[in-house]
């Protein structure tokens, strides 16, 4: 079964069809909701809300875009979306955010970050951000929208969504060195 | 500038990391999905696109089936479609308005069919306590209403018999004294105490009454015999017998003698 094939049975509301669709761009959409959220329970929740959205809305889909795109745009919105509900989160974190960014001292240097780096330890430190500044790193970097884009889509300012990207990037920094001076350690 | 450089360099380097990493899940959990989708409810059956479209294409194809040679003026081959338009609007809105009416007394039937409870017949016995009631307070109301039951069937079962033969009317009278009579006997032992009571009681709901009142008057024109029993018991009868100067006269007497008794 191809992806056209794939699609014509979602559109039917086909569940074959649906779970192979699912089946197909499974890891790939999980690793995005992984960046987005603080740990695996919430990036599943995200993905299950991003498929549902995603089959609710197929007929919306161009066949001039990638499908592999269009899925990956839905789960993107549905995780700011996710991480909009969640705005006590927001508060409590941008407290630890400045009490951290006070009492920082570089005690490694990026060179032994970057020869220490990793897969699992990156995506540690982006998790341990506040969902605020990880959504903008996840926006800006990862995925390379404009700062009007962010503003507009998380509904800031474009200051703020600057503002916010330098500190998230500030506190990562500081999360791998840590990370990395506890393995260190062990 | 070199630490800057070192930065941009370890951000680009988490921007790849992050970029190309893809966790390694076999569990797809399925299951859950398909319970989400499941919680969709269905679509409804009925498509209103493309009932519409249809509806559209419809209209679209009048003109062409209607020939020109059947319509004489250019007048009206111009107000062919906007006539047909608003008979199919109008053929819509009409069938919306029924079913809204259709539904609207559908709805007030139901709420005005609603069962109400039912209302139990509750007969409290009050205790037979003269020192506390005394002895006619509790009594009297009951026969009060017994005497009331006793003279709405009687005044229906005699309506037709007392109008058609007079000599029905004779032996009936006959019999009914010595009902009468008999029924005398048996109350002036029961009920010596409460007769004045249930004298006033028995005029007053008659003739408050308003639906029957008028029926005992014209049912008894026939009938003028004005020598009947003075007694409470058979007031129902005796107002079957009289017209309405007899019982002026039968109340007078009544009123006569609660003025002679002081009770």
């Amino acid at each position: 079964m191809n992806e056209s094939d794939i699609k014509k049975g979602c559109l039917k509301n086909n569940r074959e069809s649906q779970k192979a669709l699912y089946n197909l761009y499974y890891t790939k959409m999980l690793s995005i909701c992984l960046r987005y959220s603080k740990d695996s329970v919430e990036a599943k929740e995200i993905l299950l809300e991003g498929f549902f959205k995603v089959f609710a809305t197929i007929k919306n889909h161009k066949d001039t875009e990638p499908l592999e795109e269009w899925i990956k745009k839905t789960i993107i919105e549905t995780a700011v979306e996710h991480l909009k509900k969640n705005n006590h989160n927001l508060i409590v974190s941008t407290f630890n955010a400045t009490k951290a960014t006070k009492s920082t001292t570089d005690e490694i240097s990026d060179d032994e970050i970057i020869s220490s780096i990793n897969k699992e330890n990156v995506l540690k430190a982006l998790q341990e951000l506040t969902p605020a500044y990880r959504k903008v790193f996840n926006l800006s970097v990862i995925e390379g929208y404009s700062h009007k884009k962010i503003s507009d889509m998380l509904d800031t300012s474009e200051d703020t969504s600057e503002s916010n990207l330098a500190k998230a990037k500030f506190n990562l920094r500081k999360n791998l060195q840590q990370s990395i001076k506890k393995s260190d350690d062990k | 500038m070199i630490n800057n450089s070192q930065h941009i360099k370890l951000d680009e380097i988490i921007k790849q990391t992050l970029r190309n990493y893809e966790v390694s899940d076999d569990n797809t959990d399925w299951e859950r999905m398909e319970s989400l989708l499941n919680t969709i409810p269905k679509s409804n059956s009925f498509k209103y696109k493309d009932a519409l479209h249809s509806f559209g294409e419809s209209l679209k194809t009048i003109p062409k089936s209607i020939s020109i040679k059947t319509i004489s003026t250019p007048i009206s081959i111009k107000w062919i479609r906007p006539a047909y338009i608003i008979i199919g609007l109008s053929i819509v809105i009409g069938g919306f308005l029924i079913y809204g009416i259709v539904h609207f007394y559908k709805t007030s039937s139901d709420t005005n069919t609603i069962p109400q409870p039912a209302i139990e017949n509750v007969t409290k016995t009050i205790p037979s306590d003269s020192s506390i009631h005394g002895a006619t307070g509790v009594t009297a109301p009951q026969q009060v209403i017994d005497t009331i039951e006793n003279i709405i069937p009687e005044e229906i079962t005699n309506d037709n018999s007392s109008d058609t033969d007079e000599v029905a009317s004779d032996q009936k009278k006959d019999i009914v004294e010595k009902d009468v009579k008999e029924e005398k006997n048996n109350k002036k032992n029961n009920t010596d105490k409460d007769e004045p009571a249930l004298k006033k009681n028995n005029a007053t709901l008659l003739f408050h009454d308003s639906l029957k009142a008028p029926e005992i008057n014209i049912k008894e024109n026939h009938s003028g015999n004005k020598n009947e029993p003075d007694n409470t018991a058979t007031f129902d009868i005796i107002m079957q017998k009289h017209n309405a100067d007899s019982l002026k006269n039968f109340l007078n007497k009544i009123h006569k003698d609660s003025l002679k008794s002081p009770n």
